[in-house]
């Protein structure tokens, strides 16, 4: 989590594909301090998305911790922007929804997942147990 | 009924090892969550679609129905439980295991996100495709799976 998943009326080319995931990758990161490990996109062909769009994004993603009204709607609205621009779009041609779900209900790593913003123990134990595993 | 959506990738997996990984999540649900009947679907994932830290990805994402109020101490017993023997089936890293047990309205409002963000004959033609999908899966390998691609 969060997992973002893109409905596209028409199959994006590769490359393309793959700046919208960076593009919704950082801005995730940046707008929610969420480290990109978390952050899943999928794509999905053929959709005809309401409304007329081409791309339609729902983003499941935690809800609660450091996450209040103000900072859902930058990163909806960031979301929005970014992935326009990555898919050479107009803004109007994309929808975007997120949908939050408690952290606690999610477990990843075999660890349930941290509230948002509590990350930083979260991510030591688990590089911590990489490190172990790996030496 | 309760549902159980599973998303991996398109030959990441054999036959086998999906009938082996759906009989563990129904055992584990029916031990930790209820023995009500339960359905599991598989969204296969084509290749070159599922980006995980900005690169092609290699995880499975397991999403999960419960009552409203389920207890956290369950949850997270279940949680484990699936995603050990997941991984003793799969080899992979728990890093690349993403599992849930949502509260049905949430799960609900999840499951039908996808369907709803189309047109009205895109639902008509997103729910044929799944249908015909989960139907030709079942015949032909013995459990449920759709591509996402219509």
């Amino acid at each position: 989590m969060p997992f973002y998943t893109l409905a596209c009326r028409r199959p994006l080319p590769q490359n393309t594909r793959e700046r919208i995931a960076n593009a919704v990758t950082d801005t995730h990161c940046s707008v929610t301090q969420a480290p990109p490990e978390f952050v899943n996109v999928a794509f999905m062909d053929g959709h005809p998305v309401r409304d007329g769009k081409d791309i339609g994004v729902i983003g499941n993603v935690r809800s609660g911790g450091n996450r209040d009204a103000s900072l859902l709607e930058k990163l909806q609205q960031e979301i929005h922007r970014n992935v326009a621009a990555a898919a050479e779009q107009n803004e109007e041609s994309i929808s975007v929804r997120l949908i939050g779900v408690p952290a606690s209900w999610i477990m990843e790593g075999g660890e349930i997942l941290p509230e948002p913003g509590s990350e930083d123990a979260w991510l030591e134990r688990q590089h911590g147990e990489k490190t172990k595993l790996n030496g | 009924m309760a549902k159980i959506l599973v998303s991996v990738q398109a030959d990441q997996f054999t036959d086998d090892q999906i009938k082996r990984l759906e009989a563990v999540l129904r055992r584990n649900y029916a031990e930790h969550v209820t023995d009500t009947k339960v359905t599991v679907i598989w969204c296969v994932v084509p290749q070159g679609q599922f980006y995980t830290n900005y690169k092609l990805s290699r995880s499975s994402l397991i999403s999960m129905e419960c009552e409203p109020g389920f207890p956290q101490d369950r949850r997270e017993q279940l949680l484990h439980a699936c995603g050990s023997d997941w991984a003793a089936i799969t080899g992979q890293d728990q890093n690349e295991v993403m599992l849930t047990l949502l509260e049905q309205e949430l799960f609900n409002t999840a499951f039908s996100s996808t369907r709803d963000r189309l047109t009205a004959a895109g639902r008509i033609r997103f729910l044929w495709h799944t249908i015909s999908s989960l139907v030709s899966s079942k015949v032909r390998k013995g459990y449920l799976s759709f591509s996402p691609n219509m």
